[in-house]
This record gives structure tokens, C-alpha cells and sequence, in this order.
């Protein structure tokens, strides 16, 4: 399966289709519907972020992306306008199989740019709910996956309910259920459960539309129940298939 | 009040019945739950109870437990290991927030080509384990906090969410269980944190709730059936006494009141004080018996006990009551319920001890009551010969004990609250010794949004941070400016050079940025500073000291904090655990003041509108104050300090000693008047008659109160053993000083009584 929030920001590869048929949906049917899915070869978005805390209290980021599809291996730059101290800050994601991703930072105020190394795995989206690997992506077969249910009614829709089971033992969220749209397979909402069977983190897509005729999220939100944590992010401006230069996401792309 | 006795005796089983229906409803409502939380000693109104709450509520929240491991060498495959499965271990228990442990501390590392933000346990082989070593050991945030600087101590530090105070046990449980399971032979495990303190409060509250009373009632059951000789006597006094803790829990229960460490001491204090009065109704009543019949005695009884014990009782409600203008929750609902719990006692012995009695057939000791008369005799005859020895002597002992009142100290450290011997004492001394110490000082500063990325600020924060370090009894400081300097410091290829604050506002918001990226980084931010950084704490863990210390740090640290800051529009304040319990200090000592004073006028003037005379009334301060000041010279000459259990001492002990100064002079006044005694007659008289009694409940009152010695809560023991004393002193008061005044001034008082 790929993770539907890339999916509905249509900002990450595409894996090449597995032309297998099936007579009868099953689970790693409707997770290989999602992953061939129609996503554009390059996208350009704009991103408002909203980070609600327990109290609250609310920040606000602003972000400015684009991503292009190399033979199957996406690159990503994400550039912060908002707020001010942090305008410039900019991330440069190369997607690699099979190993970490390669991952760089420009922080305006150093002038420099640093290779950066994290576990991306314990990493959040810009320190929203969102997880980097909510972002980047999820590996198809790196979960096994059961359908709950073929016919749901979800915001009205008519939808798949997917449970998605990480194949990695330590995993944060060993269980994802997951509502699917039948008629475009996008996910509308999910629930994360946690170790000890609690939903810890509930994902919403509040708007939906169809640009350029590909699906896309145009509004979504991510709340952490055990810190009483919200991101609501809203996409603008999204752009498919505009012929972005690939030389737009080179390193020295970053000082830019 | 002979009426009231033939319609209290002619309505006696309609007045049982009503005591049987009261007590069935009292019953039904007892539903205490347990609280040993800060919430027990302070009021939810006390504004740096507020203040302490908000900064809980802004920055941690929780309650914490802390999991110290001690090895040889920490740094082992085997230790790492298991840190590293207990930290993800303990995330699965119920109710915890956060786990906190070098398995998942981020460890940031500058390298020539850019930054690794990692948990410091993520590449867990044996080839990298001197690695880790040297990172741990160095890294400013994780030594002498997470692992002690000779790397053979580390902390897992589990966070839990506010749980009630009755889950807190539970919780700890499992969390210790999952400790031991697994563990690698050569560790050793320890507890600490205020779920363990809780934990432990919560066991000695139990304890004085369950296994005082087994012992206690037993002891109170021999000593009465060695006075009277009599099972019946015995067994009535055991349905005065449940009747009473039913009524007493009852009503502590409606008025929503916790238990807590310090409350739980109400059910042994009721039982040992309500004995008093009934004890008083049988030897009277069988006085009584001797010449009437069993209706005449139950009159004449009820005649003549009704207002002595209420007198005695109100004043001793009084004493207990006085706690309740205490700043400090615990003794405030300790008085109020203890008061309610004597009053109870003494309408329910009025009423159903007298009635028994008259179903019971006559029995006297008389032999025995013959060699304690002999006894009394000789303390009477000691009195008369040897009174200005017993004068000179007492003013002597006035004079030293007074004196030793100046050199009382105040102690509310919770941790010297358990005796040394305990594990948890032990535990939390460990942990202070080798590791960040549990002394907890918070500075909070808060300005406008954004304050805390600004370069003055953080480099004025980081100044005083420093400044603070030097302190004695520091031993480590925690605030955002070693965040950002580390992360300055790694992003400048790790050069030593770079570890300072930045000039530059934006690069500071953008390295702190970067840190958040990861959960376990906000998280770790969040901890010490709020997402729109306008507010952030110092965190200065100290080491465990003495309460006297403690306040002169924490007035230093503030006046520090805000010299620091002033001009810059920061305002500072000081929270944290050691400062609210350094607040309490001061409330211990409104309290004794404040209390003692209430109690002592209270108490006085029922005795001069009792005596309803200025001469007896004075005469009644003499023995009643003299145990007190002794008692609390005592505490100052031989160090015992004033905590939540002693400060009720003075208070509580007043009202009980002045019982027995009440009958003394009840009986004197009566003797003196009704058979026209010569004063020497009418003392010798009294001493024998009431000095009887009088030892007699105050030794039951000894010997109930020394039970409390057995407890592992510090203050309860000295609570126990110092009311044990006072009443021991109060004997000597009553039965030496009381009669040598009177011999000394008797022309003076006989010539008032005459006139």
C-alpha cells in the first residue's frame, strides 16, 4: 500500500504497477489500487499548516513544495516561507530503495548546507502530526494487509475499510485502519492504533477535488489523542505534470 | 440537668434506636478516596499552588517514576539492552505518557558533511558501545541526568498521566514488575519519583487505616477489662467505638474530604479519645451502683458526668478543631473530622453507655481499686510535704524547655519524612547522590511570543544558568540555552567553539526548528519550553537538604533569576516541588502559631466559663501548659523538627490534657465545698478518687498513641510518640504541679471559695 496522505498530496512516486488481476477484491488489491493510482509526473503545491496544541494554542507554517518523479524514485523539495525566522529553511529529499533516503538542509541563517541523518521513522512532518513517513511514503511491502470490510459508508461514500499491519516488529503503529473511497481510491480517513490497541492518531481529508484530473487532498487533518495535538493543512496552488526542471532539485537548488 | 437524666432514662431505648438508625446512615455513607498527592497538603485555591499547576499543566504534567539502574559498567550490551526493551516496554503500560531513558534521548552529532539527530541507542551493537559511552558521558544533557559522570547509574524516567491517587499503586506495580522481569543479574533496580512517594504515602495511609486499629482496639480492650474486670464493660466500649468511627467517617465522607497519610491517622485518634468518656460513665455509674439502684444510678450518673464530659470533650473537639485555620489541607480536614469524630463519641457514650450499663449486674474490684488508692495516697502526701520542690522544680523545666522552643527547626523535605532505614529513602538518597539530585527548583520566565528565540535573552539565561550551577547543593541546571547550543555547536561540524549561544535570532529559530522535526525532540522542547516560546523553565535540580536551606536557595535562585532578567521585560517566577514544600514551611509555622493560639484561648475559656471563676481558670493553665511547653522543648532540644504530623501535637495534646485538669478541679471545688475539707483533705481526696481515672485513660491514651510508633511515616511517629509524652507529662502536671499550686496558693484560692 501507499500511504494515502502522499497519495492525496500526489507528491510521491510511482511504483511500477504489479499487473497482477484479481476476480475478488482483496486487501493487497485495493492497497495495489492505491499505489497506481494516477499521481502526475511532477507536482507544485503550496501548503498552510495550522499546529493546534493541547492548550489551543495555534502556529502557523507555511510551505512551499514540488516534487518530480525520477525513473520511479521521487525527489522532494520543501521550502518554509512562514513564519518569518524560518523563511528559507528548506529540505531536499532523494528517495533511495532499499536503504534511508538522503536527506539535506539549507538553514538560511548558517549558509550552509547540511546532509542530515535521522531515524526517519521516529520523525514528524515539519513537527506536525503528520509523520515523515506519512510524507514519504510507505513501502507496499513493508505491510501485509486485511480488508475489513468491501462496502462502507464513510462521509457518505461508498468505501473500502483496509487494515494495514507494519511487517516491522517494533513498529510505533502496528495496526492502520484505513477508509477508502471505492470511486477513486483515496483514503478519507484512518485510525492509528498504538501498542496498546488505542487509537493514538485519527486522519481526516476534509476536502477533496480533482485537479488536472488527478485526485487531490485539499484539506487534511492528523489528531494525536495522546497529546491532544492537531495539524490541520491546507493545499493550494497544486500544479500536476508542469515540466519542472530536474535541475530544480540539486543541492545548490537549496540556497536558492 | 436531672431532668434531663429521668427523660434521657425514660426515652432510653427511643434514643437507641435513633444512635442505631444514625449510625446505619453515617455507615452508608462512608466513601473516602485515598489523594497523597501535592493536592493533600495544598488548597486547590492557594494561588502558588495555581501557579505550580500551570507549570505542570504548560511544561510536564504527570507524575513521574524514575527507574534507576546501577551496575558496574551501564555501558554493557546486556544493561543497553534492556534499557532499551523497558523503555518501549514501559510505553505500553497504561496511563504513560512518556518514557524518557538513553534508549530514545536524540544525541545530535555534527560531521564534516552535516547532522545526525539519532537516539542515542539506535546502533545498539557491541562494536559501537564505546561510542555510545563517550557520547553519553559527554553529551551535557544526558550527564548527571540521564547516567552518572562514572557511567555506573542510569535513570529510565516514566512519565504517567494524572492518574487518581487510588491507580497510582497499581501503576507502580506494574511498572516494578516489568523492571525485575527480564533483568540482567549483576543490575540493581531502584524507585524513585513522586509515584514512589505517593506509593508509599498511599501504604502508610492504609496502614494507619487498617492495621493501627487491629492493634490499638486490642490494647484499649485489655486495659479496660483489667480496670473493670468486666467482658461486658469491654464490648460496650467496642460498639462506642465503631458507633463513633461510623459516625466520624460518615461525616468526613459527606463533607468530600480525601484520605491522605496524615488524615488516615483519624480512625486510631477517634478510638483512643473516645474511650475517655466512657470509661469516665462506668467508674462513675459503679460508684453510683454501690449506693442506688440501677435506675438512681443512671441518673445520678448522667447528673453528674454530662457536663464534665461534655466539657471535656468540647474542649478537646477545640484542640483539633484549631488545625482547621491550618494553610495545610491534610491537618485542616485531620481537625475537622477529628473533632466532629469526639463530639460523636460523646453523644453516642452518653447515650448508650449509661443504658448498658443498667442491663448489666453489679461488679467491683475493690481489692484492686484499694492498692491504687494506696498509691495515690503517697503522691498526695509526696505533694504535700515536698510542693515547693515540685514549684522550683517546674519552673525549672518552664525555664529549659522554653528555651528549647527557640531551637525547634522546621522540616517539610518529603524525603527525611521516611525513616532512613526505608527503601525508599535509601532509593532517593542514590539517586540524589549519583545522579541530578531530587531537589526540583523551577524558574519560569515568560515574555512576549518568540521571547526565547531572541539572542539576549537566551544569552542571559544562559549566563544565570551557569551562575546557578556554581551554588552549592546545585547540581544541575536545564533550560533551552543547552539545546540550542548543542545544536549550534553540531551544526558547526561538532567544533567545541561553537557551543554558545548563536548571534543571530534566526539561525537560533532555525536550529530549533530542525529539532523538533522528530517527535522525541518536540517532545523534548516541549518539555522546557511552550511551542510559541514565551515561556520556557530553568530547571534546577538540586540536591536533598534540610528545609532551612532550601529556603534560603530558593530565595537566592529568585532574587538571582530576576536581577538576571530586569529591563528585559521577562517576568520570572519560582515553582517546583522543593518550592512548594518550601512554602510549606512557612504554613507549618502559621499553623502552629495560629493553631496553638486558637486552641490554647478556645480552650482556656471553656475552662473559665466552666470553673465559671478567674482564680480556677488561671489555676487550669498551669498544668495544661506545661506539658506543652516541655513537649515542644523537647522537639527543639533534641532535633525532632516540625512537620504535618508534629505541628498538630501541641494543638491536639492541649486538648486532651486538659480533661484531666478539668475532673481534677471539678472534683476538688466539690469536695472543697460539699464536706468543708481543710484544702490539704479536699486534694488528698480528689488526687485519690480522680487521679485514678486520670492515669487510667492516660495510659490507655499512651499506650494507643505509642502504637503509632510502628509506622514507617516519620511524622505519624512523632505525632504518636510526642502526644504520648505531653500525656505522660500532663500526669505529672495533674497529679504533682496542679496540687502543689493549689497547696502553695491555697490561702488565696480557698479564700475566694469561701467568700
Amino acid at each position: 500500500m501507499r500511504h494515502y496522505l502522499l497519495c492525496f498530496l500526489s507528491l510521491i512516486f510511482l511504483l511500477t504497477s504489479l499487473e497482477i488481476g484479481f476476480s475478488q477484491p482483496t486487501g493487497l488489491w485495493v492497497a495495489q489500487k492505491i499505489e497506481e493510482r494516477e499521481k502526475g509526473n511532477d507536482t507544485s503545491l503550496k501548503m498552510d499548516m495550522a499546529l493546534i496544541d493541547k492548550k489551543g494554542r495555534e502556529r502557523q507554517r507555511k510551505l512551499f513544495i514540488i516534487r518530480k518523479d525520477f525513473k520511479g524514485k521521487d525527489k522532494l523539495l520543501l521550502r518554509f516561507t512562514y513564519p518569518k525566522d524560518i523563511n528559507g529553511t528548506s529540505f531536499l529529499v532523494w528517495e533511495q530503495k532499499g536503504r534511508d533516503n538522503e536527506r539535506f538542509l539549507y538553514l538560511p541563517a548558517l549558509g550552509r548546507i547540511r546532509r542530515i541523518a535521522t531515524r526517519e521513522k521516529d520523525e514528524n512532518f515539519a513537527g506536525t502530526d503528520f509523520s515523515y513517513e506519512d510524507i514519504s511514503g510507505r513501502k507496499l511491502e513493508d505491510y501485509t494487509y486485511k480488508l475489513i470490510e468491501e462496502e462502507i459508508i464513510c462521509e457518505e461514500k461508498n468505501c473500502y475499510l483496509l487494515a494495514s499491519y507494519p511487517k516491522e516488529k517494533d513498529s510505533r503503529y502496528p495496526k492502520i485502519l484505513s477508509w477508502i473511497r471505492k470511486d477513486s481510491f483515496v483514503t478519507i480517513k484512518a485510525h492509528y492504533y498504538n501498542k496498546k490497541g488505542e487509537v493514538e492518531k485519527t486522519y481526516r481529508v476534509l476536502k477533496l477535488g480533482k485537479i488536472d484530473g488527478i485526485w487531490t487532498a485539499l484539506g487534511l487533518s492528523m489528531e494525536n489523542h495522546k497529546t491532544s495535538h492537531k495539524t490541520f493543512i491546507k493545499v493550494k496552488e497544486v500544479q500536476y505534470n508542469i515540466g519542472i526542471p530536474s535541475r530544480r532539485f540539486e543541492r545548490r537548488e537549496l540556497k536558492r | 440537668m436531672a431532668k434531663l437524666a429521668n427523660t434521657l432514662y425514660r426515652f432510653r431505648f427511643i434514643w437507641l434506636g435513633l444512635i442505631i438508625a444514625i449510625t446505619i446512615i453515617f455507615g452508608s455513607l462512608i466513601k473516602i478516596e485515598m489523594d497523597n498527592s501535592l493536592k493533600a497538603w495544598f488548597s486547590a485555591t492557594d494561588p502558588d499552588y495555581i501557579l505550580y499547576e500551570d507549570y505542570r499543566d504548560t511544561f510536564e504534567g504527570g507524575r513521574v517514576l524514575i527507574v534507576a539502574l546501577r551496575s558496574e559498567d551501564i555501558f554493557s550490551l546486556d544493561v543497553l539492552s534492556y534499557i532499551k526493551q523497558k523503555t518501549e516496554e514501559f510505553e505500553d503500560l497504561p496511563h504513560v505518557k512518556r518514557v524518557h531513558s538513553l534508549a530514545n534521548a536524540n544525541k545530535v552529532i555534527g560531521t564534516k558533511e552535516g547532522i545526525e539527530i539519532n537516539p542515542l541507542l539506535s546502533g545498539l551493537e557491541e562494536d559501537n558501545l564505546q561510542k555510545i559511552r563517550k557520547h553519553a558521558l559527554e553529551d551535557e544533557l544526558f550527564r548527571d541526568y540521564l547516567v552518572s559522570h562514572d557511567g555506573k547509574f542510569t535513570a529510565i524516567v516514566i512519565t504517567f498521566e494524572d492518574i487518581p491517587s487510588g491507580e497510582i499503586d497499581k501503576s507502580f506495580l506494574q511498572a516494578e514488575e516489568m523492571a525485575y522481569k527480564g533483568k540482567p543479574e549483576d543490575l540493581e533496580v531502584f524507585f524513585s519519583g513522586d509515584m514512589r512517594i505517593y506509593f508509599e504515602f498511599n501504604r502508610f495511609t492504609k496502614q494507619n487505616q487498617v492495621i493501627f486499629p487491629f492493634l490499638v482496639i486490642p490494647i484499649i480492650c485489655i486495659f479496660i477489662f483489667v480496670l473493670f474486670r468486666s467482658l461486658s464493660k469491654v464490648l460496650i466500649i467496642l460498639l462506642v467505638i465503631g458507633m463513633s468511627l461510623c459516625w466520624a467517617l460518615g461525616f468526613y465522607s459527606v463533607l468530600g474530604f480525601t484520605s491522605n497519610v496524615v488524615t488516615g491517622m483519624l480512625i486510631p485518634l477517634v478510638i483512643i479519645l473516645s474511650v475517655a468518656t466512657s470509661i469516665h460513665i462506668i467508674e462513675y455509674f459503679g460508684e453510683a451502683r454501690r449506693k442506688y439502684s440501677k435506675k438512681e444510678a443512671f441518673i445520678s450518673t448522667m447528673t453528674y458526668i454530662t457536663i464534665p464530659c461534655f466539657i471535656t470533650s468540647i474542649t478537646t473537639a477545640f484542640g483539633l478543631l484549631s488545625l482547621s485555620i491550618s494553610n495545610i489541607d491534610a491537618v485542616k480536614h485531620f481537625g475537622i473530622g477529628s473533632a466532629a469524630g469526639i463530639m460523636f463519641a460523646f453523644f453516642i457514650s452518653i447515650v448508650i453507655v449509661p443504658l448498658f450499663l443498667t442491663l448489666l449486674p453489679s461488679n467491683q474490684n475493690i481489692k484492686k481499686a484499694r492498692a491504687r488508692e494506696h498509691f495515690l495516697n503517697g503522691i498526695s502526701k509526696f505533694n504535700e510535704r515536698r510542693f515547693k520542690y515540685i514549684l522550683v522544680g517546674s519552673i525549672l523545666g518552664f525555664i529549659f524547655f522554653g528555651w528549647g522552643i527557640t531551637k525547634v527547626k522546621i522540616e517539610t523535605n518529603q524525603i527525611e519524612w521516611f525513616p532512613k532505614k526505608e527503601d525508599c529513602y535509601k532509593s532517593a538518597m542514590l539517586l540524589d547522590k549519583n545522579l541530578s539530585g531530587i531537589g526540583d527548583l523551577e524558574i519560569v520566565i515568560k515574555g512576549e511570543e518568540d521571547a526565547l528565540k531572541e539572542p539576549d535573552i537566551l544569552k542571559k539565561m544562559d549566563y544565570l544558568s551557569s551562575e546557578i550551577e556554581k551554588l552549592p547543593r546545585v547540581k544541575k541546571v536545564i533550560s533551552l540555552t543547552d539545546y540550542v547550543k548543542m545544536i549550534n555547536k553540531a551544526l558547526k561540524e561538532d567544533n567545541p567553539e561553537y557551543y554558545k549561544i548563536p548571534e543571530s535570532k534566526s539561525l537560533i529559530a532555525q536550529e530549533l526548528f530542525l529539532f523538533t522535526l522528530s517527535d522525541d525532540g518536540r517532545e523534548e522542547l516541549d518539555n522546557i519550553v511552550t511551542p510559541d516560546y514565551s515561556q520556557g523553565r530553568i530547571a534546577v535540580k538540586t540536591e536533598s537538604m534540610p528545609s532551612q536551606a532550601s529556603v534560603i536557595l530558593g530565595s537566592l535562585l529568585e532574587k538571582m533569576a530576576k536581577e538576571g532578567f530586569s529591563g528585559t521585560g521577562i517576568g520570572v517566577t519560582l515553582t517546583g516541588t522543593t518550592y512548594l514544600y518550601n512554602l510549606m514551611t512557612k504554613y507549618l509555622l502559621e499553623s502552629q502559631i495560629r493553631g496553638f493560639s486558637l486552641a490554647f484561648l478556645s480552650v482556656i475559656g471553656v475552662l473559665f466559663v466552666a470553673f465559671w471563676s478567674v482564680k480556677y481558670g488561671g489555676l487550669s493553665i498551669i498544668p495544661n501548659l506545661l506539658p506543652i511547653i516541655f513537649i515542644i522543648g523537647i522537639m527543639g532540644w533534641s532535633g525532632i523538627t516540625l512537620n504535618t504530623g508534629t505541628v498538630m501535637v501541641a494543638s491536639v495534646a492541649l486538648g486532651i490534657v486538659v480533661d484531666d485538669t478539668i475532673h481534677f478541679i471539678s472534683r476538688f471545688r466539690k469536695e472543697l465545698k460539699s464536706n468543708k475539707f481543710p484544702v490539704q483533705d479536699a486534694l488528698r481526696e480528689t488526687t485519690v478518687s480522680v487521679g485514678k481515672a486520670i492515669i487510667f485513660t492516660s495510659v490507655i491514651n499512651i499506650a494507643g498513641f505509642l502504637i503509632l510508633l510502628i509506622s514507617g511515616f516519620q511524622p505519624t511517629r512523632e505525632f504518636g510518640m510526642l502526644i504520648a509524652l505531653t500525656l505522660f507529662f500532663a500526669i505529672i502536671g495533674d497529679i504533682l504541679v496542679l496540687p502543689s499550686v493549689i497547696i502553695a496558693t491555697r490561702r488565696f484560692l480557698t479564700g475566694k471559695t469561701k467568700s
